[in-house]
C-alpha cells in the first residue's frame, strides 16, 4: 500500500507534518473531580479523576506524596472489528494504563498530598491510532479540570516513519504499515520528555528526525491544550461573574 | 525497593563525583556471564547480583487461524519469589508484564525471530515455543538481563527436525515424525537482527547518567531509561516510560552509547556461545576402555562419536536391543537374524510404517504424532530413542570392539560368559529373550 | 453509600411530593440525545438523564444463525460500566452490575432466544436460509451512574437501533444448494435499511416509598427507598416486561400502582425520545 503519494500527500489527505483535527472538551461529567474528552481525528478518549481522597488501602499509601492509579478500557466498539474478549487483565491494557499513570505521576505535584490518593478513568470511545498520546492528553486536562497542581503542561504525539518520510500523529490504516512509531509525551514548558517508547527498527538519523518532528508535534498539542484550558477557565469566570484578564 | 533519603542522598551525592557504589565508572557496565544448558534449551545470566534463567520449550500446536502459516512464540516472565523480598508469588505484577511486552515487542512483533521457518504443515501444525524466563535474584536491571537470556537461549536453542508425509490423511500421509537428534541433527532457529538492550539510571535533574544500575541505584534513581539496538545497530525500541523528563537530545546521546553497550554484550555472548559449542562437541566423543586417554581434539581412531543426547542413557538404562543385535553380528546365518535384518530394512525406508512389524527398529520414527493428537517433545519414547543409538552403531561397520562400553557390559550380565557362540543353551536363551522382549515393546506401543 | 439521615430526608421529601432536586414525584430529569457518534459502529446513540450518561454502539456483523432458528439474525447485547464512572463501579461490584444490566436488556429485548416474543423482527436480518445473517451486536457503555441506569440504556439503544443502517447485501445466485453463494454488500448509504424499532420497549424505573411512588431515581433515591422495579413498557403503553432490583417484598396494590406509572410514563417518554431524535436529526442535517 502506498502511505505517501509522490506529491507529498497521505492516504487521509493531510501533509507528512500535520496533525488532524484536534477537539477537545473539560468539565464533561458533573460526577467526577475532573474530567475531559480529547478527540484527535476518529480517535476519541474520556478521562475522569477522582480524587486526592484518603488512600483505600493505607499498604499501598505513601506517607510523603499520593499515589496515582489509573483503570483503562476501550469499549467494545472503539476499533473497526469487533473483538470478541478484550479483558481488561490484558498485557496491552495493562502497560498502555501504567504509562498513563507514570506520566501523570511525574507530572502532578503528588508531594502535596501525602497519604492521598488520585483515580484516573480513561476511556477509550474511538481508536484510530495515537491512542496512547490521546490518553495522556485528555488525562492531563481531566487532572488541570479537577485543580490538582502539575509541575508542568504535558503534551504527547506520535511519529511514524513510512516510505523514507516522518509523519507526524499516525493514523491507524498508518500503523498497518508496520513502521517504527515514536511517542513523545513532552513537558512543553521544560522541553523535557516524560516518555519516550519507540517501537520497530530505525537508524538513529532516522531517528533523530523523528524525534524533533515529535517534538514539534508535542508543542503544538500543548498550545492547543493551553488554549483549551484557558477557554474553560473563562467560561467559569463568566458564569460565575468574574473577570479574567 | 525502598530506601531511606541518607542512602538515596549518599548515592546521587557520590555519583555528581562520579563515584558508583560498587566503584564502577558510570558508563562501566557489570561483568555478565552466560552458561548454557547441556540440552541445548536453557541460558543463564550472571550479572553482578542479578540472575536470570531462561528454558526454551518446544511443542507443536495448531497454529493461529489469521496466521496459518507462522509458528507461535509466547513469552512469560516469571520473578520467583525469593528473587527479591518485595516479589510475591500469584498475579504477575506490573514489572513482569511491562518485560512481557519488552520481550514480545524486539522479539517477536520485530520478526527478530523467523516465525514462518517455524511451520510444518500450513493450517496444520507448526511450532510453539513457551520462553519462559525466571528471574532468580534481583540484582538491578531485570531489563537487559531478561533481554540478553532470552536471546541467549534462543540462540543456543535447537528445534528437532520434523517430517512430514505427504498425501491425505487417510493414506496415512500428513503424518508428522519428529525425528530424534541422533537421526538428524536438530535445528537451530533462524534468527535476524537480534535486539540487545542497553539501560541507564537517570540521577538528579538528569544531569548524571550510568549504565546498568544495579538495585540500589535503581532505587535511587529519578528515572530510568532502556534502548534496545539490533545487530544491524538499528534502534528496535526504547522505553522511557518512568521518571523524571531527559532533554530529547538526552536520547540521542544515550543511543550512541547503547549501541556500543549492545555491540560488547553480543561479543560476550558469542565467545559464550562458542565456548558451550566446543565442549558440547566434546561431550559426544567417547572413548573405549582400552583406548589410552588422549587429550581432547585429536580423535584417535578407536574414538567412537555418539549422538549427544544417548551418550549417558546407553551406557546405564536396560538395552536388550544392542546386546541382542551385537550378537547378532557376530553369529552370522542364523534364520531368525536374517529375517531381522529384513524388517530392519524396511522399518528404515519407510518412517510411516512405524506400526508393521519394524516398529522397535524403525530408525526414523522418535515419536509418531497422529493428527488429531497434540504431541510435545516430552512424550518421544525413551525406548525407542535408545534403540536407536543402538541401532546406529550396528550400522556401522560391524566391528563388535567398537561397541561402547556400558553395551558390552549389559551384554555379559544378561547372558552368561561361558556359553559359546552357537550352543544350543546360549540359542535358548535367546529366543526367550527376544520373545520376552517383543511382549514388552507391544505393551509399549 | 448513604446515612440514615440522608436517608430520612429523602423519604421525608418523597412523602411532600418534592425531591431533593426540586422534583415532584413524577417529574422526570431532562435527557439529551445525540446520534451517530462512534463511526465504527453501524449506529449508534449517547443518551445523558440528568447525570446518568450511557453510549450504546450497534454493530452488524455478518455470521451464522443458530441452528435452531435458521431463519434468524443474531442478538447480542453486553453492558460494562466504563472507568470513567468512578472508582466504586470497578472491579467485582462493577462487574455485577453490568452483568445484571445486561440481562435485563437482553430480556426485554430478546424474549425468546428462537426469536419468539421478540422486539426485533430478527427473521429480517437473515441473508441465506441456515447459513448467513446479520448478527446484531449491541455494546452499551456506563460513563456515569447516577439512577435509572435501565432507563437511560433502553432509550439508548432504542435509538441507536434506530440509527442503525444495516448494508443492502445481493446473495449471488448458485445452481448447487450446497454451495456457498456470493455475497455482496452495497456499500452505499442510500440502499442500506433500518431497523424497525416500534416494538422496541423503553424500561421505566419506579421506586416505592410507603404510599409514595417515584419516578427516575437517582441513584441516592434508589438507595434509600423501599425498592425499585424496573418496568419494560412497549410503545403502545403495554407492559411487556418487569425486573424487581433489591428491596423488600412488594404489595399486590403496590405493584399494580407502579405498572400503572409506568404505563402512563412510558408513552411519554417515548415522546421526549422522538423529539430528541428528531432534533438530534435536524441539527444533523445542518
Amino acid at each position: 500500500m502506498e502511505f505517501v503519494t509522490p506529491e507529498g500527500l497521505r492516504r487521509d489527505g493531510r501533509r507528512p507534518k500535520e496533525l488532524r483535527q484536534l477537539k477537545c472538551e473539560v468539565g464533561v461529567f458533573p460526577h467526577a473531580d475532573g474530567s475531559a474528552t480529547f478527540n484527535i481525528g476518529n480517535t476519541q478518549v474520556i478521562a475522569t479523576v477522582f480524587g486526592p481522597r484518603v488512600a483505600d488501602s493505607r499498604g499501598e499509601s505513601s506517607t510523603d506524596r499520593a499515589i496515582v492509579k489509573c483503570a483503562y478500557s476501550e469499549s467494545h466498539f472503539a476499533a473497526g472489528s469487533r473483538r470478541q474478549r478484550k479483558g481488561r487483565g490484558d498485557r496491552r491494557t495493562a502497560e498502555l494504563a501504567s504509562t498513563v499513570r507514570k506520566a501523570l505521576e511525574e507530572t502532578i505535584l503528588v508531594e502535596l498530598f501525602p497519604k492521598a490518593q488520585i483515580d484516573l478513568g480513561i476511556q477509550v470511545l474511538q481508536a484510530d491510532g495515537s491512542v496512547l498520546a490521546a490518553c495522556i492528553n485528555a488525562a492531563m486536562l481531566a487532572v488541570a479540570d479537577a485543580g490538582i497542581p502539575m509541575r508542568d503542561m504535558i503534551a504527547a504525539t506520535t511519529v511514524g516513519y513510512l516510505e523514507s518520510t516522518p509523519l507526524l500523529d499516525i493514523n491507524h490504516t498508518e500503523r498497518t504499515g508496520n513502521g517504527p512509531e515514536l511517542l513523545l509525551a513532552l513537558h512543553v514548558n521544560q522541553d523535557k520528555a516524560i516518555i519516550i517508547t519507540e517501537e520497530g527498527a530505525v537508524n538513529p538519523e532516522t531517528l533523530e528526525g523523528m524525534a524533533e518532528l515529535a517534538e514539534q508535534g508535542c508543542k503544538a498539542v500543548g498550545k492547543f491544550l493551553r488554549q483549551s484550558l484557558l477557554e474553560h477557565i473563562q467560561r467559569h469566570a463568566t458564569v460565575r461573574g468574574l473577570t479574567v484578564k | 525497593m525502598r530506601m531511606s533519603r541518607n542512602d538515596k542522598d549518599f548515592i546521587v551525592k557520590a555519583l555528581q563525583e562520579e563515584i558508583r557504589i560498587d566503584g564502577r565508572h558510570p558508563l562501566e557496565s557489570r561483568k555478565v556471564s552466560i552458561a548454557f544448558g547441556q540440552n541445548n534449551d536453557s541460558a543463564s545470566i550472571i550479572m553482578g547480583s542479578t540472575r536470570v534463567v531462561t528454558v526454551v520449550v518446544p511443542s507443536l500446536e495448531s497454529p493461529v487461524p489469521d496466521r496459518p502459516k507462522e509458528g507461535t512464540l509466547r513469552f512469560n516472565v516469571e520473578p520467583s519469589p525469593m528473587a527479591a523480598p518485595d516479589f510475591e508469588g500469584g498475579r504477575p505484577t506490573e514489572q513482569a508484564m511491562e518485560l512481557i511486552r519488552l520481550l514480545e515487542q524486539t522479539l517477536r512483533n520485530s520478526r527478530a525471530v523467523d516465525r514462518e521457518a517455524l511451520c510444518i504443515q500450513a493450517g496444520r501444525k507448526v511450532w510453539h515455543l513457551d520462553i519462559n524466563v525466571t528471574i532468580l535474584e534481583h540484582g538491578g536491571n531485570l531489563t537487559d538481563a531478561c533481554l540478553l537470556s532470552a536471546v541467549a537461549a534462543l540462540m543456543v536453542f535447537r528445534r528437532p527436525d520434523v517430517e512430514a508425509a505427504g498425501g491425505d490423511s487417510e493414506a496415512g500421509g500428513g503424518r508428522i515424525s519428529l525425528l530424534s537428534p541422533a537421526v538428524r541433527e536438530p535445528l537451530p532457529l533462524s534468527l535476524h537482527q537480534l535486539p540487545l538492550s542497553a539501560t541507564f539510571g537517570i540521577f538528579g535533574e538528569g544531569e548524571s547518567v550510568v549504565l546498568d544500575p544495579k538495585l540500589r541505584e535503581e532505587a535511587a534513581a529519578a528515572g530510568t531509561m532502556t534502548i534496545i539496538i539490533n545487530t544491524n545497530s538499528d534502534i528496535c525500541a526504547i522505553k522511557k516510560t518512568c521518571g523524571i523528563g531527559t532533554p530529547v537530545l538526552q536520547m540521542h546521546r544515550l543511543t550512541q552509547l547503547a549501541g556500543e553497550r549492545a555491540g560488547e554484550l553480543m561479543q560476550t555472548l558469542k565467545a559464550a556461545l562458542q565456548r558451550h559449542e566446543a565442549s558440547m562437541v566434546s561431550m559426544r566423543v567417547r572413548r573405549h576402555a582400552s583406548a589410552p586417554q588422549q587429550p581432547l581434539g585429536a580423535l584417535p581412531h578407536s574414538v567412537t562419536l555418539l549422538p549427544p543426547a544417548d551418550v549417558t542413557d546407553v551406557a546405564q538404562s536396560w538395552q536388550p536391543d544392542c546386546a541382542m543385535k551385537t550378537d547378532e553380528t557376530s553369529s552370522s546365518g542364523a534364520a531368525e537374524d536374517s529375517e531381522q535384518e529384513d524388517s530392519l530394512s524396511t522399518g528404515e525406508g519407510v518412517p510411516e510404517t512405524c506400526e508393521a512389524g519394524g516398529a522397535e527398529q524403525s530408525s526414523t520414527i522418535a515419536a509418531s504424532l497422529q493428527d488429531t493428537q497434540q504431541g510435545t517433545l516430552a512424550t518421544k519414547s525413551p525406548q525407542v530413542m535408545h534403540s536407536k543409538a543402538a541401532r546406529e552403531h550396528h550400522d556401522r561397520p560391524a566391528n563388535p570392539k567398537r561397541i561402547a562400553i556400558g553395551v558390552e557390559k549389559k551384554k555379559e550380565a544378561d547372558i552368561p560368559d561361558f556359553l559359546e557362540d552357537g550352543d544350543d543353551l546360549k540359542e535358548d536363551l535367546l529366543h526367550m529373550r527376544r520373545a520376552l522382549l517383543s511382549k514388552e515393546k507391544r505393551s509399549y506401543m | 453509600m448513604i446515612g440514615s439521615d440522608e436517608k430520612d430526608f429523602i423519604r421525608g421529601g418523597f412523602k411532600a411530593d418534592i425531591r431533593s432536586d426540586g422534583r415532584a414525584c413524577n417529574d422526570s430529569r431532562p435527557l439529551s440525545l445525540s446520534l451517530g457518534d462512534l463511526q465504527p459502529c453501524s449506529g449508534s446513540a449517547r443518551c445523558t438523564l440528568g447525570s446518568t450518561d450511557v453510549i450504546v454502539g450497534v454493530k452488524a456483523e455478518l455470521g451464522a444463525p443458530l441452528p435452531d432458528s435458521p431463519d434468524c439474525g443474531g442478538l447480542h447485547i453486553t453492558v460494562e460500566c466504563s472507568p470513567c464512572a468512578g472508582p466504586t463501579s470497578q472491579g467485582r461490584a462493577g462487574e455485577a452490575l453490568s452483568f445484571e444490566l445486561a440481562k435485563c436488556l437482553e430480556r426485554a429485548l430478546n424474549a425468546h432466544p428462537s426469536g419468539r416474543g421478540s422486539a426485533l423482527d430478527l427473521r429480517a436480518l437473515s441473508i441465506v436460509s441456515g447459513r448467513t445473517c446479520w448478527v446484531l451486536c449491541i455494546d452499551a457503555l456506563v460513563l456515569a451512574c447516577d439512577g435509572s441506569l435501565l432507563d437511560a440504556l433502553s432509550i439508548a439503544v432504542r435509538a441507536a437501533l434506530q440509527n442503525t443502517r444495516i448494508p443492502l447485501v445481493e446473495v449471488g445466485a448458485t445452481e448447487d444448494p450446497d454451495e456457498e453463494p456470493e455475497l455482496e454488500l452495497d456499500d452505499d448509504p442510500a440502499n442500506a435499511k433500518q431497523v424497525d424499532v416500534s416494538r422496541v420497549p423503553i424500561i421505566v424505573t419506579v421506586c416505592q416509598m410507603d404510599d409514595a411512588f417515584v419516578v427516575d431515581p437517582t441513584a441516592r433515591e434508589e438507595e434509600a427507598a423501599e425498592q425499585a422495579c424496573h418496568i419494560a413498557v412497549m410503545p403502545t403503553g403495554n407492559v411487556c416486561g418487569m425486573f424487581r432490583g433489591s428491596g423488600a417484598a412488594v404489595t399486590p396494590f403496590a405493584l399494580q400502582e407502579m405498572m400503572s406509572l409506568a404505563q402512563k410514563r412510558g408513552p411519554l417518554l417515548l415522546q421526549a425520545v422522538g423529539k430528541s431524535i428528531a432534533s438530534a436529526a435536524m441539527s444533523m442535517e445542518t
